[in-house]
């Protein structure tokens, strides 16, 4: 019984290239919000084990321990611009608050897994607007979506009251 | 058979078994080499891939390593390497080894009840990284004998269970333990592979020299 739903298993996990693009995330798990370093690079490129030539600024095999190490559940492939892309999610070494010196959760830990593959788990996820009529889910576009939210919204004040309202929302 | 997700596995390793039948007469393909990358629980495949291999060369000189870059499922060989006798394995008592790297140290352990992958004649004796999969503490001192389990770490409390593949039982860690794949070889403990990477290492041969025989 795996824990994590499991691709092949990974015998490599490529280093970002130091040109890699970087961006600071947030784990949306929970409300804490641990800070988390994305890194998006084309596939076929690779950084090297020294710490000069890849986007972590760290030697391999990494320190241990360290946080630096991106496991092989911490990586996935995406199409951004229809080129094929590796993403790497890890949690931001330069974090100071909460998650500091490279801690991560099993679940932020996992984050670079639930980007959307149409070849992997994450297939099923909606990619628009559903609104079901007569019992069957039909793709409408976001202008009538937010419409038809903010109508609902404002009929159930109205008419039960602001402590009628909530919010369900549901992430991988 | 499972469904879901572990489907394409199938599909990869007859694939994989295709690819070594058509190419291994004209590439390096040398005894004691295995292929990994194949999938979890499913040793049998993996022995029926040595004994195709064993039945075509007979000697490893160089590993042979040839995967792609997307870090995804390419097929890899390691070498064979002989750990210790099952004559000098104690129930309980780990012993350590270096495997495939000098530094990737390793745990060799006769745990006294059947497991995954285990082998021997009791089907106890496996091996495991001893690297926490989390952030790299080793956690080759707090092997439990009672319930087959290593952990809780040090670091942040993740335990894994050596009966069933290295799966982490509670905690951080995003990877199961690194499993070193074992058979015998008469009295010998034979380690072959490694399902899963070393804590701390972009492949398992990489960045490192090849550690020598024994515990």
């Amino acid at each position: 019984m795996a824990t994590i739903p499991a691709e092949t298993p990974k015998i490599r996990v490529p280093l970002p290239p130091t040109d890699a693009k970087v961006v600071t995330t947030a784990c949306e798990y929970c409300p804490v919000a641990c800070g988390y370093k994305a890194y998006i690079w084309p596939v076929g490129e690779a950084g090297g084990p020294s710490a000069d030539s890849n986007a972590q600024a760290t030697d391999f095999p990494s320190p241990v321990p360290s946080g630096r190490w991106p496991s092989p559940n911490m990586h996935t492939t995406v199409t951004i611009d229809d080129r094929l892309q590796n993403v790497i999610v890890l949690p931001n070494p330069d974090a100071d608050v909460v998650n500091v010196g490279g801690n991560h959760s099993v679940r932020g830990g996992t984050l670079a897994l639930k980007l959307y593959r149409p070849d992997g788990p994450t297939r099923d996820r909606l990619q628009r607007p559903m609104l079901r009529v007569n019992g069957t889910l039909q793709p409408i576009g976001w202008e009538a979506a937010t419409d038809i939210i903010a109508q609902m919204i404002r009929h159930t004040v109205d008419k039960h009251g602001e402590l009628a309202t909530g919010f369900k929302h549901f992430s991988y | 058979m499972t469904t879901g997700p572990w489907q394409p596995l199938r599909k990869e390793r007859i694939s994989r078994r295709s690819l070594l039948k058509g190419g291994a007469g004209a590439s390096v393909g040398a005894a004691g080499l295995v292929l990994v990358g194949c999938g979890d629980n499913d040793d049998e495949t993996i022995r029926e891939l040595l004994d195709e291999i064993n039945g075509l060369e007979d000697e490893l000189d160089e590993v042979e390593v040839d995967g792609g870059a997307s870090g995804a499922g390419a097929p890899i060989r390691y070498p064979r390497r002989r750990i210790a006798a099952v004559s000098d394995l104690r129930e309980g008592e780990p012993l350590r080894f270096d495997y495939l790297l000098v530094g990737q140290s390793s745990l060799l352990i006769k745990l006294g009840k059947p497991a995954a992958g285990g082998v021997g004649p009791d089907g106890d004796i496996v091996a495991f990284s001893e690297l926490c999969t989390h952030m790299g503490c080793p956690i080759a001192s707090m092997y439990r004998p009672d319930s087959a389990t290593v952990g809780p770490c040090a670091g942040h409390f993740t335990m894994f269970d050596l009966t069933h593949r290295g799966m982490v039982v509670i905690g951080q860690a995003t990877e199961n333990l690194p499993q070193v794949i074992l058979e015998l070889e008469g009295d010998d403990v034979v380690a072959i592979g490694v399902n899963g990477i070393v804590y701390g290492y972009r492949d398992n041969l990489a960045d490192g020299e090849l550690a020598g025989e024994g515990a």
